[in-house]
């Protein structure tokens, strides 16, 4: 983390859900299903997101993207302040920032055409005449590996791997500094995954684009990231270097997912570390370090208090109470 | 995962495969699908009839449907009246040709104005939700609570119907809670969809989230329950007329018609008199139904496979 | 359980009090007023004798008066006096409500006998030249109007071979008026309605209990190689039953409104009739019972449904 102005610098980002009951809808809890994110983004970087299902990845990716309504919490994108924009001031700026969806069959509306879903932002943001869409779908179709020719086509006529490259087109087509992708390839086949992932690290060095990578694929977030953040209920509880946190994870929770991921090729072997137990229900997370109930090298302090994110080491932040 | 260029031929191989067929937008897959429904199919062709012979009524019959004649009263179906006559001397096949035309654009305007009131109101509670949703769910509970059948007597009695749009527009505010509450849910979980999100994050606005993808995709629940709806409002308006609260008794319409038959002689000894528009309601409702039974298949992708 | 049902039942203080305000005022919005169609209109003097009735029946106060002390006349068992009849309104109203659920019991029987069977019979052989015959005629029966039933068997068991009555609720004879007596004259009504509405019952205990049978649980048991019968006795119909018990609380407080049309078609004396009758006679007083009852009837079988719901489905517990 560096002092110079970061592309997305989001602070204390925090999204609850409310959760109702009786005729009334009295409101009786919260989800708190990102509770309290800080990161910087800085330009050309990709940052990775890990974490298990139910982490609270997506909610963070939707509320960055404002799909969600922040609980509290700053988002800044290029310095200024989004997380309270609304209306037309929030439409005018979503040009800087895109998305990339988890789902290449849900994230293309079926009753489209391929051009028609790629000019959308253009259109919406009154980017391009209308009669020059063609040529420049034809450029965004070819940019993305497939051919001009498949702008009259329908989603239902792709495969998985070629409608995530129509959803990329999309994201790109308004020329964005920062694409948030939930997911892109989860859903693919292995084979087509590596394909997609060479095609969004090229479409990065070809248009500055900067990520913010969401997975729960160790590998994948290996492959494309620069600094990688760990998720858990909620919570960053990690957040450094791809090499340092591959090599050297200091939080427990980092630790155990890494050795859950072993890998054949992996040097140093280190030993598999089983967790016990579920992820606890977000609606009533735990006291403390959120990771005690789990963790293996838990100290009464964890039950306690809640560790901070910290500078253990230069550039290497980690909430915990070891460290 | 071992990660390295991608396999090129793999890649051109999967285009390829795209590229091999004419390419067929959603609208001619559907109506495909639709032309494997048989019934559907033979149901549009006799609807069509049906319609046709309503809309030709003067060239097929001409009798006058309301003049009466005192002296041809109660007639055996014969050359010069191929139904017999009633009562009042009036030819019954000119009633039943005649009638059509009452029933039929009941039926239609009553489901136009159904689906308009409930394409509006739903799609503001499915779009917006928070208490714009809550006060149109309180209304619809409302009206559900309320019996359709006895709301619209009521509801006559008190306005002293005399008009056929008075009577549609006495049925159609009754009838559009369900249709609301389907078009309310079909909002509230596209709205969550990742296309529609696409297309916020796009920067499209309300209107364009609406127009350009909530409602196209939500066309085919809608056009189905619309054929249902139909069905249900022609039975609807026949059953008031059967029981006398339906169009005044001297229009023509089907239901006026079984209506003015249902005395112990002109069912024990005219058959004539109601078994014809008995049938007709009956088919036109059938048809209906099997037209929308297709365009449910059409509309749904699965049966492609 | 208990708690809930008391707090459901408060639930529809506001709903019928909404339902009885709309129908009075709307009521009164109309011209003329019964006063009107009871007095011979070449009676002397007739402006002041309309005026001692209307002062007489407390019509000439202002409408949320009126609706206020119909209210509390309600609230204290006196649903008030019916113009049409000449007669206090609960006695009308009691034969009809038992007119009009004997009806209710008897067509709702023959709905379950004829849709559950036919859906379970084909839910055995899905997918089979029967089942897909089934299923047509099934889907012809629902299109057809209940009305052109009643229509139909009127002609035929009413008149050409007289075995059934096909008017009024109640005959004449030795029997009149027993239970049999009633019941007797139900039948007809009854069978028109089932006609049509157990194909609603059919659709959904055939999809249930195919949903069902595809259930990891079910093919446990075929593999612990219990008998089929038993299979479908005891794991496939007692799952697949808890949609058709929401229906059947519709359906029920539908029926006990009374069916209206079909009531209308046998003049047989139920809610319904009574309902008729009392609107072509802007019966205001016989109306606003009606209405009342008819809300109380639906609303209460939506609460039927819901408690079924949870007795059939143990994962459904109300607090």
């Amino acid at each position: 983390m560096t002092t110079a102005q970061a592309l997305l610098e989001v602070q204390d980002l925090k999204k609850y859900f409310p959760v109702q009951k009786g005729v009334l809808r009295r409101t009786v809890g919260y989800v708190k299903a990102v509770d309290g994110v800080s990161f910087r983004l800085q330009p050309g970087e990709t940052l990775g997101i890990v974490g298990e299902s139910g982490c609270g990845k997506s909610t963070l990716a939707r509320t960055i993207m404002r799909v969600l309504e922040p609980t509290a919490g700053k988002i800044l994108l290029d310095g200024q302040d989004i997380s309270q924009l609304s209306g037309k001031a929030l439409r005018r700026i979503r040009r800087k920032f895109q998305m990339v969806f988890q789902d290449p069959y849900a994230s293309l509306n079926p009753r489209m055409s391929v051009q028609d879903i790629i000019a959308e932002p253009l259109v919406v943001n009154g980017l391009v005449a209308a009669r020059d869409i063609p040529a420049v779908v034809a450029d965004l179709l070819e940019k993305v590996g497939l051919k001009a020719d498949d702008r009259q086509r329908y989603p239902h006529e792709f495969s998985g791997g070629q409608r995530q490259r129509i959803g990329i087109a999309r994201a790109i087509a308004v020329q964005p500094r920062l694409i948030v992708a939930d997911e892109a390839v989860s859903a693919l086949d292995v084979s087509i995954q590596a394909q997609i992932l060479n095609l969004m690290q090229g479409l990065k060095q070809e248009l500055g684009l900067s990520y913010v990578f969401i997975s729960h694929n160790l590998a994948v977030v290996r492959y494309i990231s620069d600094q990688v953040g760990v998720m858990y209920l909620g919570h960053l509880v990690e957040l450094t270097t791809k090499q340092a946190l591959y090599q050297q994870p200091l939080h427990p929770y980092s630790e155990a997912l890494l050795s859950a991921a072993l890998e054949p090729s992996r040097k140093h072997k280190r030993e598999r570390i089983l967790l016990r137990g579920d992820v606890p229900n977000p609606a009533h997370p735990p006291t403390g370090c959120p990771f005690h109930t789990r963790c293996p090298k838990v100290m009464d302090v964890c039950r306690q208090s809640r560790p901070t994110l910290r500078e253990a080491a230069p550039g290497h932040w980690v909430a915990c109470h070891l460290h | 995962m071992v990660m390295s260029t991608p396999p090129v031929e793999a890649l051109a191989a999967n285009q390829s495969a795209a590229r091999g067929r004419v390419s067929k937008s959603p609208f001619q897959l559907a109506l495909g699908r639709f032309m494997r429904h048989r019934m559907a199919v033979a149901s549009v062709l006799v609807l069509a009839l049906i319609v046709l012979v309503s809309l030709c009524a003067p060239w097929l019959t001409h009798w006058d449907p309301s003049r009466q004649d005192l002296n041809s009263v109660s007639l055996p179906p014969s050359a010069a009246h191929w139904l017999g006559t009633d009562a009042n001397g009036i030819d019954y096949f000119a009633r039943d040709v005649y009638g059509g035309r009452i029933d039929l654009l009941i039926g239609f305007t009553d489901t136009l104005l159904v689906m308009a009131i409930s394409i509006v109101l739903g799609g503001l509670a499915g779009y917006y939700g928070g208490w714009v949703d809550a006060v149109i769910m309180r209304v619809c509970d409302f009206m559900f609570n309320f019996p359709f059948i006895l709301l619209i007597i009521v509801l006559e009695s008190i306005i002293n119907t005399s008009s056929v749009w008075l009577l549609i527009a006495v049925i159609g505010f009754t009838a559009w809670p369900s249709t609301t509450r389907m078009i309310r849910s079909l909002f509230l979980s596209l709205r969550e969809s990742e296309f529609v999100l696409a297309a916020r994050t796009s920067g499209a606005g309300a209107w364009r989230i609406i127009f350009r993808h909530l409602l196209p995709a939500s066309l085919g629940p809608i056009v189905v329950n619309a054929t249902l709806q139909m069905a249900n409002l022609i039975g609807a308006e026949a059953a008031l007329a059967v029981i006398g609260f339906g169009v005044k008794s001297t229009t023509p319409s089907w239901g006026n018609v079984l209506n003015s038959s249902l005395d112990y002689f002109t069912l024990s000894t005219e058959p004539w008199a109601w078994v014809p528009p008995a049938l007709l309601i009956t088919v036109t409702i059938l048809c209906i139904n099997f037209i929308g039974d297709g365009l449910r298949d059409a509309f749904d992708p699965a049966f492609d496979k | 359980m208990a708690g809930y049902v008391v707090r459901r039942l408060f639930g529809m203080i506001p709903m019928l009090f909404a339902i009885t305000v709309f129908v009075f005022f709307m009521m009164h919005m109309a011209p003329g007023n019964a006063i009107e169609a009871m007095i011979n209109p070449r009676i002397k003097d007739i402006a002041a004798l309309k005026h001692q009735l209307e002062v007489q029946n407390g019509l000439n106060l202002p409408l949320p008066v009126q609706y206020w002390r119909w209210l509390v006349n309600v609230l204290h068992g006196n649903f008030g006096w019916s113009f049409g009849q000449h007669e206090p309104v609960i006695e009308l109203l009691g034969p009809a409500m038992y007119n009009t659920l004997i009806l209710a019991v008897l067509a709702e029987a023959f709905i379950l006998l004829l849709g559950i069977p036919i859906g379970i019979w084909q839910a055995r052989r899905p997918y089979s030249k029967l089942d897909y015959t089934v299923s047509t005629v099934s889907f012809v029966l629902f299109s057809v109007p209940f009305f052109v039933f009643a229509v139909f068997l009127i002609y035929f068991f009413a008149i050409r071979w007289p075995v059934f009555p096909a008017q009024n609720a109640t005959g004449t004879g030795p029997l009149a008026g027993t239970l049999l007596d009633h019941v007797w004259h139900a039948l007809l009504p009854a069978i028109s309605i089932a006609l049509t509405a157990h194909t609603v019952y059919s659709r959904y205990t055939r999809g249930a209990m195919l949903d069902v049978a595809r259930q990891d649980y079910v093919r446990t048991a075929r593999a612990k190689g219990i008998r089929e019968p038993v299979i479908y006795r005891k794991h496939v119909f007692r799952n697949a039953r808890i949609p058709l018990v929401t229906q059947l609380g519709f359906d029920l407080g539908g029926l006990l409104g009374g069916a209206v049309i079909t009531e209308g078609l046998f003049s047989y004396q139920g809610m319904g009739y009574v309902t008729i009758t009392a609107v072509s006679q802007r019966d205001y007083p016989v109306i606003m019972a009606t209405t009342l009852i008819f809300a109380v009837c639906v609303l209460l079988g939506n609460l039927v449904a819901d408690i079924l719901n949870a007795v059939v489905d143990p994962r459904i517990r109300y607090q």
